[in-house]
């Protein structure tokens, strides 16, 4: 299986070189697409205000104590807005897809001289340009917030702006590889619901337990090593797999200004995206001639 | 819009099977289409016409056989090749969110074209599609976006159109007007291959039929012939004395036999060339010693000829 | 110089230091408790860790569900192998060590494997000394001999420190009563009696710290990954002893700072990260004190000072605290340009009565009969409303490093602004959707017409 997806993978490469026209027009609807929805306003409009929430918290504190320090107060509603977005475009992605295999208009493509990845990479290109309209706004936001409320926007900030593309861009290829191994719509956005919410869950659960007492090595009558074992090992997969966690370690490594490991994640994330696009790819050849 | 007419086929399916685990849906199946003609599939619902298309369209990569679309195999992909041809689903396979006009750009960016000129504007005139060529399509109803379908399929200068169900949803004046493009298209030089269930209507599109039944061709030639009996034969219908049940089963041995059903005292027999069987068949039935009482002869209508060749034992077929 | 509220968590490891005994029996101090709640002691052989950490010295022990012992490399940091009876502390989930009812020094020699091919570390007595006002650079470790006559000089020090003492205090009482008697005469006798004479002087502070006397392996290492082993004089593996040992570098230096806001004195922050802006409120004046900081892995630094510790994550990196660094002056510039230069000052804190509470911040008089609540540098919310940036410098006047900060006063109550400018998209939702609605019926309309 490995060789036939590493030979999938290549031809999928040359299809991407040599399919740039049909790759464009996709890219060209989706961008319109994802752009000019109501939907997508609405996601934003959202992410801003949430954004806005967090930093209200911060400025409270502030408030609270007379000064804020350790944190960048603009980091935590860019990790929420990257988050909120990159999920509502990996469902987007999700949709997309399905909605064309459901409705018959990807096997018109297909029977074309679109191939599975060239289709994939235009969906991935146009959610990326409705992504920077995001970040746009964000950064947008960001100015002004730091304009009328006197924040600082850090080099770091920027820095994870640019980074956030890795993390939207894996988000997005797992929405394509699930959508391209289930091909029903409700069966795809459950299985993305529960990926996510599996993610969210995980890391609330082993932060939940590593709150309790002490840790130790001790398996002695230690009701919760058990669990505490368990949470460990699924909360190092999620740093290993989820780019949400891989984003957060770019965060705390740009703090520590650890531009080594802030780097190791940037490409876990790319990696983990560029894996499943092929997988996804992949998949969707497969039942193809 | 290039003419081209060639006896070389477009489309050459040679030794096609498809398996899906135990279940064979295309079975060793050849089949040719050439430059400049309509090409009808018909078969029920199970005969492989739509694995058959999949397979052409390179949807579906077939178990065993070869395709050859304009001399190029599809399972490398040939992307000049696929670019020749163009497909409209039976389903409505639009994009809701466009206008009319955009869809149709949409494709022609894909194959390679520069935006819509005069002849895709009278393709939408020849379809009465004229008035709504700016308007949302989400707003189309089934039989407009039908019609949508088909012009895009033609808007990309494909060589070969695959159509399926193509005058599903369509009004009376729709059905025609489709038809008469797509005789326009044949016309100019451009091959049709068309799945539909609707037999009258292949019947006065197509120029030449395949009729499938479990994976295979069971029936082939035009609508005229198969109609005049120069390709099906006919029917023959036999009254005997003696053991029916082991007469139908010498009558099924016989290799230009296509069917053999028994209504009352009577046994219907499909034959399946042009020939005079009637004397092979009395030898036949002499030979299980049941004597003739009665023999008659008739041509069928393509409908007849369809049913018969297509339907399991127990399913009616009617007799002209 | 050390100031007397500056550093309360230096002033703990002082402590920490001073007692390695004491530490050690620390963790066996819950003898009550410990009757009522210890599970499964036994007798078993436990690793005693005094580790450096890059300031001072900690102990701790790994006990046998240890096996891994985590120190500084380049340093000396100190092993021994006891018999001790262990239990099981549910309470905190960790094996905790009964010093009090064993505490035996194996008599064995430490063999290392590791990137340097193999050692052996013989047992050694040691004691570890330092000024109290400047321990970074006068902390010394010495061994043998050396450390025998060190600390034998420290006890006589001390000794005669205690002796000052006693006699200081029987000094000022007797000047006490003579002062009482004095100020309580009348001004018609107060001539009669002779001039008091000065206070006697307090015997100047010892300055010195110094640990007991200890015995264990003396192990200082280049970084890497070790395995451990202790052979009696048999020459037998001691039992418990085999264990790994990491031997971590020190990550950079640089200046952390708390940051004491005025009105809220008892919550100062703590800033470790020169990319960290400081934010205040406005009208907020703050004091700072810087201290020296270094990185160090989290998992290492945790694990160093306890083996037990498992809450740490790795990747992550974390600053272990030092001491404090005073230098005179802080600059604070803006676009570049010095604008201010900050002097180091003694301030006391006055609570604010009323029902308002809160506290007000003063500079310190010396001539007051008050003393000084602390030193630091005082940044007023003036300076602070220009956005400027701070840094220390030392005496040849070079930035010390990672001293740098941001200083940022916000503007919460704009946040309103910040609403409006968020929900714009959700406006103009509204307005597409209308012009969207609108033209759908008139194309459907249309449509039904044909």
């Amino acid at each position: 299986m490995s060789t036939e997806f590493s030979n999938s993978a290549f031809r999928s490469f040359a299809d991407l070189a040599i399919g740039m026209r049909p790759m464009k027009a996709v890219f060209r609807r989706y961008t319109r697409l994802s752009s000019l929805q109501i939907g997508t306003l609405i996601v934003v409009g959202i992410v801003l205000l949430a954004a806005t929430a967090v930093l209200q918290g911060d400025l409270e504190f502030l408030e609270r104590n007379a000064i804020l320090v350790t944190t960048d107060p603009l980091q935590t509603p860019l990790v929420l807005s990257v988050g909120m977005i990159s999920l509502f475009l990996g469902l987007s992605a999700v949709i997309g897809v399905t909605s064309e295999v459901e409705n018959g208009t990807l096997a018109v493509l297909l029977s074309g001289p679109v191939t599975t990845s060239s289709f994939l990479a235009g969906i991935v290109l146009g959610s990326l340009v409705f992504y920077s309209w995001s970040l746009l706004l964000v950064l947008g936001w960001s100015v002004l917030a730091a304009t009328i409320i006197n924040l600082h926007i850090s080099a770091a900030l920027l820095l994870m702006m640019a980074a956030s593309y890795a993390v939207v861009f894996a988000v997005i290829s797992l929405g394509l590889l699930i959508s391209a191994w289930s091909q029903k719509r409700w069966t795809a956005i459950l299985v993305y619901a529960a990926i996510v919410l599996l993610d969210i869950a995980l890391r609330v659960l082993d932060r939940f337990i590593g709150s309790v007492p002490v840790q130790s090595e001790s398996t002695r009558n230690d009701p919760w090593h058990f669990l505490r074992s368990v949470s460990g090992v699924l909360d190092r997969a999620v740093q290993w797999f989820s780019p949400f966690a891989k984003f957060d370690a770019m965060a705390r490594a740009l703090e520590f200004a650890d531009y080594q490991q802030f780097f190791l994640q940037l490409m876990g994330t790319i990696l983990f995206g560029v894996v499943m696009f092929f997988l996804a790819s992949w998949l969707l050849k497969g039942q193809r001639a | 819009m290039e003419t081209e007419r060639s006896a070389t086929p477009l489309l050459s399916v040679r030794g096609l099977t498809k398996e899906f685990g135990a279940f064979r849906a295309v079975n060793d199946l050849d089949l040719d289409v050439y430059p400049g003609e309509i090409v009808g599939l018909l078969g029920p619902n199970g005969a492989g016409k739509s694995t058959l298309l999949s397979m052409v369209l390179g949807l579906l990569a077939p178990t065993s056989g070869e395709i050859s679309l304009f001399g190029a195999t599809t399972h490398q992909e040939n992307r000049e090749a696929r670019r020749r041809m163009s497909y409209v689903p039976e389903t409505q396979a639009i994009y809701d969110e466009m206008i009319a006009l955009e869809y149709v750009d949409f494709f022609r960016e894909i194959y390679g074209l520069p935006e819509s000129d005069d002849d895709v504007l009278d393709l939408f005139e020849r379809l009465d599609l004229e008035k709504w060529i700016n308007s949302r399509v989400a707003n189309f109803s089934m039989g407009m976006k039908r019609r949508l379908g088909l012009i895009r399929a033609i808007a990309t200068d494909p060589d070969l159109i695959v159509l399926d169900e193509p005058v599903a949803n369509l009004d009376p004046r729709g059905i025609v007007k489709v038809r008469e493009l797509l005789q326009q298209q044949r016309d100019l030089g451009r091959s049709v291959l068309v799945s539909s269930h609707l037999l009258g209507e292949i019947e006065l599109l197509a120029d030449r039929v395949i009729v499938m039944r479990n994976g295979s061709v069971v029936l082939e030639g035009t609508p005229s012939s198969i109609r005049d009996g120069q390709v099906v034969g006919g029917r023959i219908e036999v009254e005997i004395a003696g053991d029916i049940d082991q007469v139908m089963v010498a009558l099924r041995r016989l290799p230009f036999v296509g069917d053999v059903r028994r209504h009352k005292d009577l046994i219907q027999i499909a034959v399946s060339s042009g020939d005079d069987h009637r004397q092979k068949i009395s030898q036949c039935i002499h030979d299980e010693g049941a004597v003739v009482l009665q023999m008659t002869s008739s041509t069928v209508s393509l409908e007849d000829m369809f049913l018969t060749a297509t339907a399991d034992h127990g399913s009616k077929a009617k007799t002209r | 110089m050390i100031t007397r509220r500056m550093a309360p968590v230096i002033a703990l490891r002082c402590l920490l230091t001073l007692g390695l005994v004491a530490s050690l029996l620390s963790m066996s101090g819950h003898q009550g408790a410990r009757a009522q709640y210890a599970e499964n002691p036994e007798v078993a052989n436990v690793y005693g860790i005094t580790y450096f950490d890059g300031l001072l010295y900690g102990s701790t022990m790994a006990p046998p569900s240890v096996d891994t012992i985590y120190i500084l490399a380049d340093q000396t940091s100190f092993l021994s192998l006891r018999e001790t009876i262990v239990y099981f502390w549910p309470l905190t989930n960790q094996y905790l060590a009964d010093w009090d009812s064993r505490n035996e020094l194996l008599d064995s020699v430490l063999e290392v494997d590791g990137p340097g091919g193999k050692m052996e570390i013989p047992l050694a007595d040691y004691v570890i000394q330092y000024q109290k006002d400047d321990a970074r650079s006068s902390l010394r470790v010495y061994l043998n001999d050396d450390a025998h006559a060190k600390y034998d000089e420290f006890v006589s020090l001390s000794t005669q420190y205690q002796d000052a003492l006693a006699q200081y205090n029987t000094d000022l009482v007797v000047w006490q009563q003579g002062m009482d008697t004095y100020l309580r005469s009348t001004p018609e006798t107060i001539a009669e009696l002779p001039t008091p004479e000065p206070p006697p002087q307090e015997p100047e502070d010892l300055g010195t710290m110094s640990s007991d006397l200890q015995r264990g392996f003396p192990v200082a290492l280049p970084a890497g990954n070790y395995k451990i082993q202790a052979r009696d004089p048999n020459g037998e593996i001691i039992e418990g002893s085999q264990k790994s040992l990491v031997v971590f570098e020190e990550g950079e230096f640089a200046i952390g700072f708390d940051i004491i806001p005025e009105q809220r004195w008892t919550r100062p922050e703590r800033s470790s990260e020169s990319s960290s802006p400081i934010y205040t409120s406005a009208n907020t004046t703050i004091y700072v004190q810087p201290f020296w900081q270094s990185r160090m892995g989290a998992v290492y630094d945790a694990r160093m000072r306890n083996p037990q510790d498992l809450t740490a994550l790795p990747g992550e990196s974390t600053w272990a605290l030092h001491e404090a660094a005073l230098p005179d002056h802080l600059v604070v510039e803006q676009d570049g340009k010095v604008i201010a230069e900050v002097p180091l000052e003694s301030f006391v804190v006055h609570q604010v009565a009323g029902p308002t509470l809160g506290y007000t911040v003063e500079r310190f008089d010396p001539v007051s009969m008050e003393s000084e609540s602390f030193q630091g540098f005082e940044l007023d919310a003036e300076l602070i409303s220009s956005n400027p940036t701070i840094r220390l410098v030392d005496a040849e006047g070079n930035t010390l490093s990672g001293s740098e900060r941001d200083l940022r006063s916000l503007h919460p109550q704009n946040i309103g602004w910040l609403y409006a400018g968020a929900a714009l998209p959700l406006v103009a939702v509204g307005l597409v959707g209308v012009f969207r609605l609108r033209g759908s019926q008139s194309r459907s309309q249309e449509l039904e017409k044909e």
